[in-house]
């Protein structure tokens, strides 16, 4: 019989158990794994089992990653929400909408408008309450010099002295501040007058103080304290807001207590472009 | 209790952390999953690799293990395909003088006649009978893919079936191997007793 045609016969009888082919390996195979080996697949066995335990208590256990990852996400959120909310509060700042402060680097383009718009409301204003003396507003207006003193006080008593003065010599001596009876728009238009360039206003024109009302005193040291106090809060309020002010104490006939506020605003603000209000 | 559990209950009581019901299949199993690959690699240190490596992935996959099949066949299927490894390791090694066949694969009729590779000889072959000694002889003469065969049914006790589904050919060809393989043996053990 060829070995390449095995026994059929064979095999089957082999297939069957009792084989003494089968009995004779079984009796001779009988290698095993080594203890230590044994050992070694059983400690990884048990290892794999506590791990397993560990993970059943605590979910997370293992899987620290995903809450971790979860947390970061969330503050990651919340900074960008709050960065945004907080960029866009500071991206676009709300201007205020009243007319900017007068400066040395503004230009009189820039702030004509504005100041032309309160002078004119002013000038409507003392128009329509008050009489207008047109004698006594054109002496003003020609009498009119602005001088912005060092400060209030001195200014005040700058106007007592050279009233003073004036009321001897009868002429004018310089720019001082004059306080004609009849408060007008247009002596307030002059007063507001001022050279662009800055600089104190030294009026030029033929404007001489004469006090009409040599009667009301400006010697009292209460009325200087309260135009010290008045002083302060002018220099609280903005420019058309103080202009606007004067305006109404020579509508009230407060001609005293307009020019040390009108000398004080000049101080303040030397460059504002008080002329161009008169157009 | 566990002694009378099987080996699929076994390997799910410990796929849900039962220790004890791992180490009862360990026990039935271990001595002929090392002689299949003893047999099969021929040097112990060889052997012993791939005995850790095919328990540690049975380890490693326990949660996953799902009865689709008996659990020897699942189990010397893992073993199968780390002999393959082996095999095409040793392969890529030109300073081996094993000639090293794959044992995957159908059609492989002109493989079943290669000669065996050289292997060296466990020390503890002294003890073993002569008829066991030759027999041992002839099973490492035999052909990769007839040899794996016949361990398969005699370490494993699988049927003709069982064979081909491990070894990833069909009925006919593991009937063929496992025909030649005892065929050969039988001459073997006859030729012994006869002298």
């Amino acid at each position: 019989m060829s070995p390449k045609q095995p026994d059929r016969d064979a095999f089957e009888s082999y297939l069957q158990s009792g084989s003494s082919l089968s009995r004779a390996y079984k009796a001779t195979a009988t290698e095993t794994s080594p203890v230590e080996l044994d050992t070694r697949i059983l400690e990884r066995a048990r290892q794999a089992v506590h791990r397993q335990a560990r993970a059943a208590r605590s979910p997370f256990a293992n899987n620290w990653m995903i809450p971790a990852s979860l947390a970061a996400l969330l503050v990651l959120t919340v900074g960008l929400v709050t960065f945004m909310f907080e960029f866009e509060k500071t991206d676009t700042p709300v201007l205020p909408e009243t007319a900017p402060a007068p400066s040395l680097d503004s230009t009189l383009e820039e702030q004509a408008p504005l100041m032309r718009d309160k002078a004119r409301e002013a000038y409507d204003m003392l128009r329509a309450d008050q009489p207008v003396d047109q004698k006594a507003t054109s002496k003003a207006k020609r009498s009119l010099v602005i001088e912005p003193p060092a400060a209030s006080t001195p200014a005040v008593e700058g106007l007592t002295k050279t009233r003073r003065q004036s009321q001897k010599t009868g002429e004018t001596k310089q720019m001082v501040p004059a306080a004609p009876e009849a408060a007008s728009a247009q002596t307030a238009d002059e007063r507001m007058r001022s050279p662009a360039s800055g600089g104190t206003a030294t009026r030029t024109e033929s404007q001489e103080m004469r006090p009409k009302k040599e009667n009301r005193s400006l010697e009292s040291e209460g009325a200087l304290r309260d135009l010290d106090e008045a002083s302060e809060v002018d220099e609280m309020m903005t420019p058309e807001e103080w202009l606007a002010k004067i305006a109404t104490l020579r509508a009230q006939g407060k001609q005293t207590e307009a020019e040390a506020s009108l000398a004080a605003f000049r101080k303040r603000y030397p460059d504002y472009p008080v002329d161009k209000m008169r157009e | 209790m566990h002694g009378e559990k099987s080996d699929e209950e076994l390997m799910l009581a410990y796929g849900n952390g039962d220790l004890r019901a791992f180490e009862i299949v360990y026990e039935r199993h271990r001595g002929a999953l090392y002689r299949y690959l003893l047999r099969q690699c021929g040097k112990a240190e060889d052997a012993q690799e791939l005995f850790q490596d095919v328990w540690t992935n049975l380890i490693r996959t326990r949660e996953r293990y799902e009865v689709r099949a008996k659990f020897t066949t699942y189990l010397f299927r893992l073993a199968h395909n780390r002999v393959i490894d082996f095999y095409r390791k040793s392969a890529n090694n030109p300073t081996s003088t094993s000639n090293v066949v794959i044992l995957d694969g159908e059609g492989d009729s002109d493989i079943d006649e290669l000669p065996a590779s050289d292997r060296e000889q466990p020390q503890q072959q002294a003890e073993f009978r002569r008829l066991g000694e030759q027999l041992l002889t002839a099973i490492d003469q035999l052909p990769a893919v007839q040899r794996e065969a016949f361990l398969l049914r005699e370490e494993a006790g699988f049927t003709i079936e069982q064979i081909a589904e491990v070894t990833g050919v069909n009925r006919e060809t593991a009937k063929s191997r496992l025909r030649y393989a005892v065929a050969k043996l039988k001459v073997s053990i006859k030729d012994e007793v006869g002298s």
